[in-house]
C-alpha cells in the first residue's frame, strides 16, 4: 500500500492517536448540545473515570469540573470565545495518588458556528508534582519569613517597650536618688543647727526643687497666741504672706492648722469671688494651686507647710509622699529644736543658779574670815585674766572663776577661835589651819559640778619647790590654776592693809614676787603675771 | 426529591487552612501537614435541605500570595465563595477584599461569607473581630466565622450559612 492509498481520515486517526500515546492526550467530541458524541480509544489512559465518559452522556454529567462552565462552553461553541481551559485539576486516584489534569475546550470547526466542541484531556501530572513540589517550597520559606518577620517585629516592641520601662525607672530611680538626698541634707541641716530658721530654710529650699512649685512657706504655730506665723517663704513675689496674719482656723493656713488634715485648692483662679478676705494673700500672689499640710509634732500641732504654684499642678503618689515626709521632718525640726531650746535655757538658767550660789558662799566666806573689801573678787578677776594669758579654755576658766570665788572654803572647817584669833597661832593652831586645803577638798568633791574646780581650794598652798601644804606637790604636779592663783593671792595680800600693817607698794611686793619665782612661785607664771603687772595694778585700784 | 448542585469557591492565601477546611467538612478529618495546593481541587458534598438535597461541588483554589490574582476560569459560574483568611497572619485578612472583589466582578450575584480561620491559635491570634468587621464592611456583609479546621469548630455552620444565602439569593 502506497502512500496515496493511506486517506486523510486514516492519517489524522493515526496522528491523534501517536500523539496521545507520547504527550498523554485524550479527546472528546461534542455536540452542539453539550453531550459526548465520541471520545479517543485511549481515554481511560488519561481519565480515571473514563467509563463515565461515553458517547451520549451530557458533559457536565460526565465531567463534574464543567459544572458552572456552561456559559463559557457555549460561548465557544458559537465561535464567540476562541478556547477554554481548567488547568492543573487535581484528581484523587483510586489508590490515593493525585493526578493533575488540564482541559483544554476548542471549537470543532472554527470556521462553522455550533459545529461541536472538541475537548482535549492532559495528563500534566509530572509537572504538576514539579510545580507543587517549587510552589511548596515557596510557600513554606513566605510562612518562614512572615513568622520571622512577625517574631523580629514582637521583638522589637519588646525592646521598644523594655527600653522605654528601663528609661522610665532610670528617671525613677534618679528622682528617688535625688529626693533621698535632698532629705539627708534636711536630715544633717536639722542636725547640724540649733537655730530653727536655718533649718527650715533649708528644707524649704530642697522642698521647693524637689516639688517644682513657686512658693513654700513654713509657719510656725503659737500657741499662746493661736495664730500662725511665718518664719520661712521662698518665692514669694509680695510681702503679703508674711504682714498676714494667720489665726488658727482661718485662711487656707489656719484651716489646715485647724482641722489636723492636709487641704489641696485645686484652681483658686476659677473662684476668687468667693475666696475669704483673710486669704486675698493668695490671690495677690497669683497662686493657682495650693496644698497647705499641717506639721504634727508628739500629736501637737508645731505649724504649717504651705505650697503654692502659678500653674497647673499635676502631682503623683510619688510627690505627694515626698511631700508628706518633707513635712514630717520639717515637725521633726521644729520639735527637736525647740526641746534643744528649753533645754539650753534650762542649763542657762541652772548654771546661772551654781554661779549665784557660788558667789553667795563667796561673800559669806570673806565676811566670816573679815578679808579685805572685795578681795574675793578681785583675785577672781585677775585669776581670770591670767588664765585668758595662760591660753586656758573658757570652759577651764570657767572652773578656774569657781575655784577662785571658793579658794577658802574649807575654812569653813576652822575654829573660829583660831581662825579669828588676834594673837599668833600655836604650832598645834596652824596645823588645823593647814588643814582648811582638805576640808576643801572634802567639801567640794562630792559635789559633781563643782569637781573640776577643786584645782584652787585644794592646792592654792602648793609651793614650786614643794615645800607648800596640804600635799607638799611640787613644779608641774600643782594644777595651773592653782599655780597662777597663788601668785595672785600673795599679791593681794600684801597689797593690801592689815590690822597690824599697812599695806605695801606695789614695787615692793612685785620684788617680792620675783624673790619668789623658781621657790614658792612657778617662774613662768611669775613671768606672765609681770607682764601683765599694769592691768593687775588697775583691777587692784579698781 | 429536589436536588440542586451549586459551585462554591474557597478563596484566601495560601497557608490560610482552605484544603484542611474542605477536608473538615466533606470528610470529616485533619492533618497539621500543610501541602500547597496546585491548579484546583475539586470536592463534592451533598447537604440535606428541607426541600431536599444541595449537591455542593466545593472548588478549593490554589492560595494566592498577597494580590496575585486567583485564575478568573477557576471562579466562572460559583454561586457562592467562602472567603478565608488566617487570624494568625494580619496580611491575609487584607487579601481577602481582593478575592472577593474579584469573584464578585466575575459572578455579580455571588454569595460570600468571610471566615477567620485557625480560632485555636489564640496566642498567635493577631486579627480581632474588629478588624474582621471592618474588612466586610466594604461588601455590606455584617456575619463571619471563627472557625477552626483543627477542632472543626463552627466549620459545618460555615458551608450552611453559605447555602443558606445562596438559596435565598441575598
Amino acid at each position: 500500500m502506497d502512500g496515496q492509498a493511506f486517506t486523510s481520515q486514516k492519517f489524522a486517526a493515526r496522528l491523534a492517536q501517536v500523539t496521545g500515546e507520547i504527550y498523554d492526550l485524550a479527546y472528546a467530541q461534542v455536540d452542539s448540545s453539550l453531550s459526548i458524541v465520541r471520545v479517543s480509544p485511549n481515554i481511560s489512559a488519561v481519565l480515571d473515570n473514563a467509563d463515565r465518559v461515553v458517547a451520549g452522556v451530557p458533559l457536565t454529567d460526565a465531567l463534574n469540573e464543567f459544572i458552572g462552565s456552561e456559559k463559557m462552553l457555549y460561548s465557544i461553541l458559537k465561535n464567540e470565545q476562541p478556547s477554554f481551559k481548567l488547568e492543573r485539576i487535581n484528581r484523587a486516584q483510586p489508590d490515593g495518588s493525585l493526578r493533575y489534569l488540564t482541559f483544554h475546550v476548542l471549537p470543532l470547526d472554527p470556521d462553522q458556528s455550533d459545529a461541536g466542541l472538541l475537548v482535549i484531556f492532559e495528563d500534566v501530572t509530572r509537572f504538576g508534582f514539579f510545580e507543587q513540589n517549587l510552589l511548596q517550597k515557596r510557600n513554606e520559606l513566605s510562612l518562614v519569613r512572615g513568622a520571622l518577620a512577625h517574631a523580629n517585629a514582637e521583638l522589637d516592641k519588646r525592646v521598644e517597650q523594655r527600653t522605654a520601662e528601663l528609661v522610665k525607672a532610670k528617671q525613677q530611680i534618679e528622682l528617688q536618688l535625688f529626693r533621698l538626698q535632698a532629705l539627708r541634707e534636711n536630715d544633717h541641716a536639722i542636725l547640724g543647727t540649733t537655730d530653727l530658721h536655718v533649718a527650715l530654710r533649708t528644707i524649704a529650699q530642697q522642698a521647693k526643687i524637689q516639688l517644682r512649685v513657686d512658693l513654700i512657706s513654713i509657719l510656725l504655730f503659737n500657741s499662746p497666741l493661736l495664730i500662725l506665723e511665718t518664719i520661712v517663704a521662698i518665692g514669694t513675689q509680695t510681702v503679703a504672706l508674711h504682714t498676714t496674719q494667720i489665726r488658727l482656723g482661718e485662711t487656707l493656713i489656719g484651716r489646715a492648722a485647724l482641722e489636723r488634715r492636709m487641704l489641696v485648692f485645686p484652681d483658686l483662679t476659677a473662684n476668687v469671688a468667693a475666696l475669704p478676705q483673710a486669704d486675698k494673700w493668695a490671690q495677690i500672689e497669683n497662686l493657682q494651686v495650693c496644698y497647705s499640710v499641717p506639721l504634727i509634732a508628739k500629736g501637737n500641732i508645731v505649724g504649717v507647710l504651705f505650697l503654692g504654684n502659678r500653674l497647673e499642678l499635676q502631682p503623683d503618689q510619688e510627690w505627694l509622699d515626698f511631700l508628706e515626709t518633707i513635712a514630717g521632718q520639717a515637725a521633726m525640726a521644729i520639735d527637736s529644736i525647740k526641746v534643744f531650746e528649753d533645754l539650753q535655757r534650762s542649763n542657762y538658767e541652772l548654771a546661772l543658779a551654781y554661779n549665784r550660789t557660788i558667789e553667795g558662799w563667796s561673800h559669806a566666806l570673806d565676811l566670816r574670815d573679815k578679808e579685805t573689801k572685795d578681795h574675793t573678787s578681785r583675785v577672781t578677776e585677775t585669776t581670770i585674766m591670767l588664765a585668758r594669758m595662760a591660753g586656758m579654755t573658757e570652759a577651764e576658766i570657767m572652773h578656774v572663776k569657781r575655784g577662785a570665788l571658793l579658794h577658802d572654803i574649807g575654812k569653813m572647817g576652822i575654829p573660829d577661835v583660831i581662825l579669828l584669833k588676834d594673837d599668833y597661832l600655836t604650832s598645834e593652831e596652824w596645823d588645823i589651819m593647814h588643814k582648811h586645803p582638805i576640808y576643801a577638798y572634802e567639801m567640794l568633791f562630792p559635789i559633781e559640778y563643782l569637781r573640776p574646780a577643786l584645782d584652787i581650794p585644794y592646792c592654792h598652798h602648793e609651793r614650786w619647790d614643794g615645800t607648800g601644804y596640804p600635799r607638799g606637790l611640787k613644779g608641774e604636779e600643782i594644777p595651773l590654776a592653782a599655780r597662777l592663783f597663788a601668785v595672785v593671792d600673795v599679791w593681794d595680800a600684801l597689797c593690801s592693809d592689815r590690822p597690824y600693817r599697812k599695806g605695801w607698794s606695789a614695787e615692793k611686793v612685785l620684788d617680792y614676787i620675783r624673790s619668789q619665782s623658781g621657790t614658792h612661785f612657778d617662774p613662768q607664771v611669775v613671768e606672765l603675771f609681770l607682764n601683765a603687772v599694769t592691768e593687775v595694778i588697775n583691777n587692784f585700784e579698781d | 426529591m429536589t436536588t440542586i448542585q451549586k459551585k462554591i469557591c474557597l478563596l484566601g492565601d495560601f497557608g490560610v487552612g482552605k484544603t484542611s477546611l474542605v477536608h473538615r467538612f466533606v470528610e470529616g478529618r485533619f492533618d497539621d501537614k500543610y501541602l500547597s495546593t496546585v491548579g484546583v481541587k475539586i470536592s463534592r458534598k451533598v447537604l440535606k435541605r428541607s426541600y431536599g438535597e444541595m449537591n455542593l461541588l466545593v472548588w478549593d483554589l490554589a492560595g494566592g500570595s498577597g494580590f496575585e490574582s486567583a485564575s478568573n476560569t477557576y471562579m466562572q459560574g460559583g454561586a457562592g465563595a467562602l472567603i478565608i483568611c488566617d487570624l494568625t497572619r494580619y496580611e491575609t485578612l487584607t487579601a481577602c477584599e481582593n478575592y472577593a472583589r474579584q469573584i464578585r466582578i466575575l459572578n455579580p450575584g455571588v454569595q460570600l461569607v468571610f471566615w477567620g480561620n485557625k480560632v485555636d491559635m489564640t496566642k498567635e491570634r493577631v486579627v480581632s473581630v474588629s478588624d474582621m468587621l471592618a474588612a466586610l464592611s466594604v461588601f455590606g456583609e455584617r456575619t463571619f466565622f471563627l472557625t477552626s479546621a483543627k477542632t472543626g469548630e463552627r466549620v459545618e455552620d460555615a458551608f450552611n450559612h453559605l447555602a443558606e444565602k445562596i438559596e435565598k439569593g441575598v
